[in-house]
């Protein structure tokens, strides 16, 4: 057979496959009718907003509505800078090999992570009230009558457990051959932690602490 | 001491009973939750994997929305706007409808949506952590589509996503005291009540919050056998 032969008996060129329509599938018909009713949920909210527009209603709880933001920001602010700094001591706790630091770390941390929110924080403010006497004796009824500074105490001693867990899982990871290292070259306890296993730390700990603002 | 221990008997004079029927409520409504929930995220999480662009950014701004609002804030929305939203409908075929939704339904639907778009999150890596030879492995093997979901990747998906999932249910338990304000008389209400007329706020809301540690620890035990269980084709290994 020779190569004229076999050119005559090839096949001719095939026309190129056709492009690919995608269908109506399921997952698309799903996703645009999903679409769709948020699309709809949000043109209805801002038509309530527009048809129920009324300059006066603005005017009388338009401050207050500013106010409530301030006092949210004022109290997630002056709770986690408070939280942060009892959560140092917490995590330290929960490291130490001291039964007698140990063991109410773990308890302060259980307890706050353990227990609602609002639960810690009507026990504060409710609770509060049972020892009116004790307190006013030691002078310290003023801050516990305040639901402002009851919150306040109460958010800070809940993110200082989470943060003081954050804190200890990031420092826990760092490896221990940054210690050893840190040792051999003649550094304090403090100051290897410091230095090394602190800003290490950081590191993994800022994504989580993110999610605890939040 | 003794005047403590009164109040916390059960019987006329003690608020046990009361309180225990609120350990109830508060458990059954985070066990309905539950599989609401994670059926919920299930579906969420494989609409997130799918390749169709609108089903993932419409499950995108699912997830944001919810996680975004406070607990407290859906509670309201489902339970104050799903109301009037429900008798405007109603009212297109009768006059003056008089529908109420149930607290302990607008409850566990609230917690269920955010419950669900947390648990997505958790499937998601969940699944992104199976690598796709074992779809195509259940596909060599003439699996169907669903077959291959249900015997290759499901056993798989539960063990990966199980430590944020039991993370997610503690955090659902402690988020069911938000309930209270709604009308459902939960632990937290209970306890409130009891503290209103006994003049003990302390004793009351402490009892409450010990109440949720033993439920929280009592969920560990059975997360961790749990856990086991869906290690038990590791150990052999």
């Amino acid at each position: 057979m020779t190569a004229a032969q076999v050119m005559t008996t090839l096949k001719p060129a095939l026309p190129p496959p056709p492009d690919v329509v995608p269908g109506w599938t399921l997952a698309r018909v799903s996703g645009f009718a999903f679409l769709g009713f948020w699309l709809a949920g949000g043109i209805g909210l801002v038509l309530m907003l527009y048809n129920g527009f009324d300059p006066e209603f603005y005017v009388r709880y338009g401050p207050k509505f500013l106010n409530g933001l301030i006092v949210t920001l004022e109290i997630v602010f002056l709770s986690l800078i408070i939280g942060s700094v009892l959560s140092l001591p917490a995590a330290a706790g929960r490291m130490s090999e001291n039964p007698l630091a140990a063991v109410p770390a773990f308890a302060f941390v259980y307890f706050f992570r353990g227990t609602p929110l609002i639960a810690q924080t009507f026990l504060v403010y409710y609770g509060a009230g049972s020892f009116r006497e004790p307190l006013d004796a030691v002078g310290l009824w003023w801050f516990f009558r305040d639901p402002f500074y009851c919150v306040i105490f109460t958010f800070s001693l809940n993110t200082a457990a989470y943060q003081a867990e954050i804190l200890r899982g990031a420092i826990q990871n760092v490896g221990k051959g940054q210690w050893e290292a840190g040792r051999s070259m003649g550094l304090s306890k403090f100051a290897i932690y410091r230095n090394i296993v602190l800003p290490q730390a950081m590191i993994v700990a800022l994504r989580p602490y993110g999610n605890e603002i939040v | 001491m003794d005047e403590a221990l009164t109040l916390l008997s059960f019987g006329p004079e003690g608020w046990s009973d009361e309180i225990a029927s609120g350990v109830i409520v508060t458990v059954s409504l985070a066990l309905a939750t539950l599989p609401f929930g994670l059926l919920l995220g299930f579906f969420i999480a494989l609409a997130k994997d799918s390749d169709e662009p609108a089903l993932r950014l419409a499950t995108e701004i699912y997830t944001t929305i919810f996680r975004g609002l406070p607990e407290l804030l859906t509670l309201f929305i489902v339970f104050y706007g799903a109301q009037i939203i429900i008798r405007q409908i109603a009212g297109l075929f009768v006059d003056q409808p008089t529908i109420e939704i149930n607290s302990f339904v607008a409850g566990m639907f609230a917690l269920g949506l955010v419950f669900s778009s947390y648990a997505s999150e958790a499937f998601l890596s969940a699944f992104k952590g199976i690598p796709s030879g074992q779809y195509e492995g259940g596909f060599a093997v003439g699996l169907t589509r669903f077959q291959t979901m249900r015997l290759v990747i499901l056993p798989q998906l539960i063990r990966l996503a199980l430590p944020a999932l039991s993370n997610l249910w503690l955090i659902l338990l402690k988020d069911t005291a938000l309930v209270s304000v709604i009308g459902l008389t939960d632990i937290l209400r209970q306890s409130g009540i009891a503290a209103r007329v006994t003049k003990e706020a302390f004793l009351f809301f402490g009892t409450a919050c010990l109440l949720y540690l033993v439920l929280a620890i009592i969920s560990s035990v059975f997360l961790g056998y749990i856990e086991r269980w869906s290690k038990r084709g590791e150990a052999m290994r």
